[in-house]
């Protein structure tokens, strides 16, 4: 993501004090603990961003999940800390997940990458529903030279991944992941890209297990690739 | 058969190794998700109309004792009587009475989850009172003494042999196979039932509170038979199925079936207020409308729940839902399942009865995209984890709540979440497998080994390249 | 005690709802919307589209099952009524007492043809009769529903309990749509006490799919539904 973002010319840093956006509590229902966590973050990126204050400051994510906890789900868990509010608000307007980055602030399709292979595309949930995006890693896919792309037969159903769903009730899970297999092998597709690293490690961890040879990258490997 | 414990986790397993459910789940949820799609397709402004749908609701349930009010004045004043159950056992005794009053031998009924909820069958049963259901897939369940599998296709889960077995065994008739020669089994006793009944208990989906008129929405005609040919006729309707105006009926009736099912209209709607009147030829001559509590009410009182009364019950939520097409509707253990059974059952049981359910979902959201009055099931699942949580119940040992200390302490102190970060990658050598990912790993994290692989921590952190080449890959 | 719980009832939730804005001016009030001259704006509608509905309305009758039998005068509905009688071998019948029917003499005109005439009164008798027919007081085109109120003239049971069910419908019974059929429904409910006791629409012949998702037609209502229309 730092390569795609750097070769078109956005200045990148990474503040290391960052750790959790608090999401995996928060579903969990632990709230009072991910509002802890959450607050930390609010802090570090509040500042950062205040320190860039003369700049276009944005926070960049490849992460849909950790996003929408951002933008979408911030506002529910501070609902009862209105000091806060404004720090919520101030960083989650700034926040974005790295595909709608790319099309929406740097208005950008085409990042100039190269790669040989049938691509095909998962629509992470949070991505799809929470932000909204759906479009947007398509037309990034497509537009990465030499790509074949191939849309999956129900490439919107989750892959059953869900945070601690997949540990909860894994036989569930597993069984949702494997109607998410066959969707991938009956596409023809060799490669497999989507935009969350949850669903990726779900769907990379049944292919490897079954010694499935269908490539697995983060749509940010796909655009740094010139190959 | 009675309300047992949720057990999801167990139910859920059976279920996915049974082949020919998954056959059939697979089925039906396709079939009317894709007739759903395309029926919602048909109609420009679809999103406007699940908006103004869940606008109706909210008025309707943030004025509910009003409402219910005025729909108790109308009915009566139509001639019908009004009696209001506070709970499952009330409302089952109420009906009961009314039917030994009426010195009734024979009920038929037509399909209402809320009867089911009650259990009223058996409380018929205890009375010696003849019952039968006649919705052919509820009659089906019966029949077999089981719970419905789907809110709308109660006995999906039965094959043609499972069907034709079942008959031949319960009716003593020669096995049938074709689903028209069991239809026209069905047709025929149930014909004679309604003839002979004494009274007919039938369920609302809608009630107008305007004009004391509730609304019966079918497509086979036993409703319509249910509600016309007794002498008695009982209405048992949860509270939340009000609506306010007559004409709101027309909004609401376009987007049901069309969520439901996908078709434009079901076959029949019944909009009955009263008795019948004094010059009708044919009708009960008594009506009687149950309104339903059971919990309702203390729903309505949680301000973040409180929107999981506005369901019509269309079930769109479970053809959506990718955990309900896996696991069927016998899983969440109780009459409600899929997303709305998720976030109703452990409202209206309590809690402890219920713990795992808020948690049997991936959050996917797939269900709030297709619910015409847009319930926020998400919103409300995380909710009611929370209260799991709070209660210290069900999934919630002390091993999760030492985890999330753990995770928490990590997360909060940089210096403890690099030093994890680095330790891990020597940590977990014994589990790396020779395809150097881990292929096995300890109890909770085994759950997720038993069948996949888990990614291997890198050598060099990203901290670590960062530092040396601002981040890009080395 | 069923008035304690009803106390109990409306307590909780008027306790559950403490805090809530209500929206007093909105409870029953879309008494802003003027139903007579909407009703007038949608006969004009109904007027001005009426050769299209009908079509409309014969094109979604046969997407769901419904036999659809175009007459051009008020003859050839006897007509084709004994067309029916041949080929269905139907002996008796059950009939509305309603205006429209009456003027055209059907009853009558049955009876004359050697059709038994059973009274709606007797429950096992109509449900053993052949056809039942009635008209409507309500089309809708864009679903092809048929609408039909009781009273005492239009029994339920004609509609319900014999297997064919035969419904005549006229131009000036069509709506458009559902909402069309509301406004005048309400512009027409002067006295909320002389509302039917039964309005039924009715979308096709009987249906189930409860086995294995495989349709199957005339399960508990009508197994065959004609509708005869009067253009």
């Amino acid at each position: 993501m730092v390569k795609v973002l750097k070769s078109l010319g956005v200045e990148v840093d990474f503040i290391e004090e960052q750790t959790c956006c608090g999401q995996p509590a928060f579903n969990s229902g632990y709230q009072d603990d991910a509002r802890a966590v959450a607050e930390r973050f609010l802090s570090i990126f509040d500042k950062a961003l205040n320190d860039e204050s003369g700049k276009d400051a944005y926070i960049v994510c490849p992460s849909g999940s950790c996003t929408s906890m951002v933008k979408v789900f911030y506002e529910e868990l501070f609902k009862n800390s209105p000091e806060l509010l404004n720090k919520v608000r101030n960083v989650s307007q700034k926040t974005f997940e790295f595909s709608e980055f790319l099309i929406k602030v740097l208005n950008t399709v085409d990042v100039g990458a190269g790669y040989k292979g049938v691509v095909t595309y998962h629509d992470s949930c949070h991505l799809l529903r929470e932000l909204g995006v759906k479009d947007g890693p398509r037309e990034l896919i497509k537009s990465v030279k030499g790509v074949k792309f191939k849309e999956m037969e129900l490439h919107d159903a989750c892959c059953g991944f869900g945070g601690t769903f997949s540990i909860k009730f894994p036989k569930v899970s597993v069984s949702m992941l494997e109607e998410k297999i066959e969707c991938i092998i009956n596409s023809g597709a060799d490669t497999l890209v989507s935009a969350d690293m949850g669903c990726l490690m779900n769907i990379v961890g049944a292919l490897s297990r079954r010694e499935i040879p269908v490539k697995v990258m983060h749509l940010a490997e796909l655009l740094a690739s010139r190959g | 058969m009675g309300f047992e414990e949720v057990r999801f986790e167990q139910d859920s397993e059976k279920a996915i190794h049974n082949k020919p459910l998954q056959k059939a789940l697979v089925n039906v949820t396709n079939r009317f998700r894709t007739a759903r799609n395309k029926a919602s397709e048909d109609v420009p402004n679809w999103d406007n109309l699940r908006a103004a749908a869940r606008e109706i609701k909210k008025e309707t349930i943030e004025n509910l004792d009003k409402y219910l009010l005025m729909l108790e004045e109308r009915v009566k004043r139509a001639g019908g009587k009004v009696h209001w159950a506070k709970d499952a056992e009330e409302a089952s005794q109420i009906i009961v009475n009314i039917a030994r009053e009426g010195n009734v031998k024979s009920v038929v009924k037509s399909k209402s989850m809320a009867t089911e909820e009650i259990e009223l069958n058996n409380s018929f049963e205890d009375a010696g009172i003849k019952v039968i259901e006649t919705d052919l897939g509820e009659y089906i369940i019966q029949l077999a003494g089981e719970h419905p599998s789907h809110i709308i296709a109660p006995a999906i889960h039965k094959t043609k042999e499972d069907i034709s077995k079942l008959f031949s065994a319960k009716l003593g008739i020669p096995r049938y196979d074709k689903p028209e020669e069991l239809t026209k089994v069905a047709r025929e006793i149930l014909r004679s039932e309604f003839l002979n009944a004494d009274m007919g208990v039938s369920g609302a989906n809608f009630a107008v509170a305007e004009t004391g008129t509730i609304v019966v929405v079918e497509n086979e005609g036993n409703a319509r038979l249910t509600t016309t040919v007794p002498k008695i006729h009982v209405a048992l309707v949860g509270i939340e199925k009000l609506i306010p105006r007559y004409e709101d009926l027309s909004l609401f009736l376009t987007v049901l079936a069309r969520s439901a099912t996908g078709q434009k209209s079901s076959t029949y709607v019944s909009f009955i207020t009263g008795p019948k009147r004094s010059t009708d030829i044919g009708g009960p001559e008594e009506f009687h409308l149950v309104l339903l509590d059971n919990g309702r009410s203390k729903i309505l009182a949680s301000e973040e729940t409180r929107e999981s009364l506005y369901c019509i019950r269309c079930g769109a939520c479970l053809n959506n839902c990718p955990v309900y097409r896996k696991v069927g509707g016998h899983s969440y253990g109780w009459v409600y399942s899929g997303p709305i059974g998720a976030i109703i059952t452990p409202q209206l049981m309590g809690i402890d009865k219920a713990p795992e359910l808020p948690f049997a979902s991936s959050l996917c959201g797939a269900c709030k995209d297709v619910c015409p009055v847009k319930i926020d099931f998400p919103k409300i699942l995380l909710e009611l984890r929370k209260n799991v949580v709070e209660s210290k119940k069900g999934s919630t040992g002390i091993g999760e709540r030492f985890g999330i200390r753990l995770w928490r302490f990590t997360v909060e102190h940089e210096s403890i979440y690099k030093i994890t970060n680095k330790l891990s990658y020597y940590f977990q050598l014994p589990w790396k497998g020779r395809n150097g990912k881990l292929n096995s790993l300890p109890y909770p994290f085994s759950r997720w080994t038993d069948q996949r692989d888990f990614p291997a921590v890198a050598k060099k952190t990203f901290r670590e390249r960062w530092k040396n080449n601002k981040g890009e890959t080395g | 005690m069923s008035n304690n719980s009803r106390e109990e009832i409306l307590h909780t939730i008027r306790k559950g709802l403490e805090g809530v804005g209500k929206n007093e001016g909105k409870v029953l009030a879309d008494a802003n919307r003027n139903f007579h001259s909407e009703a007038e704006e949608v006969h004009k509608r109904i007027d001005e589209s009426q050769s299209a509905l009908i079509m409309q309305f014969a094109d979604e009758l046969k997407k769901v099952n419904t036999n659809v039998i175009e007459t051009g005068s008020k003859n050839e509905i006897k007509e084709s009524l004994l067309g029916l009688k041949k080929e269905k071998e139907l002996k008796s019948f059950s009939i509305w007492e309603s205006q429209f029917l009456k003027e055209i003499n059907l009853k009558q005109e049955l009876k004359d043809a050697g059709l038994k005439l059973v009274t709606a009164k007797n429950k096992n008798r109509i449900a053993n009769s052949d056809i039942g027919i009635t008209e409507v007081d309500y089309a809708i085109a864009d679903t092809g529903t048929l609408v039909l109120l009781t009273d005492k003239n239009q029994p339920r049971s004609v509609s319900l309990l014999p297997p064919i069910h035969l419904a005549i419908v006229r131009p000036e019974n069509l709506v458009r749509n559902i909402g069309d059929l509301f406004v005048i429904l309400k512009s027409k409910l002067e006295n909320i006490e002389d509302i039917t006791s039964c309005m039924t629409f009715i979308t096709g012949p009987s249906r189930t799919a409860d086995i294995e998702l495989s349709l199957t037609l005339g399960v508990h209502g009508p197994k065959e539904l004609f509708v005869v229309i009067l253009s």
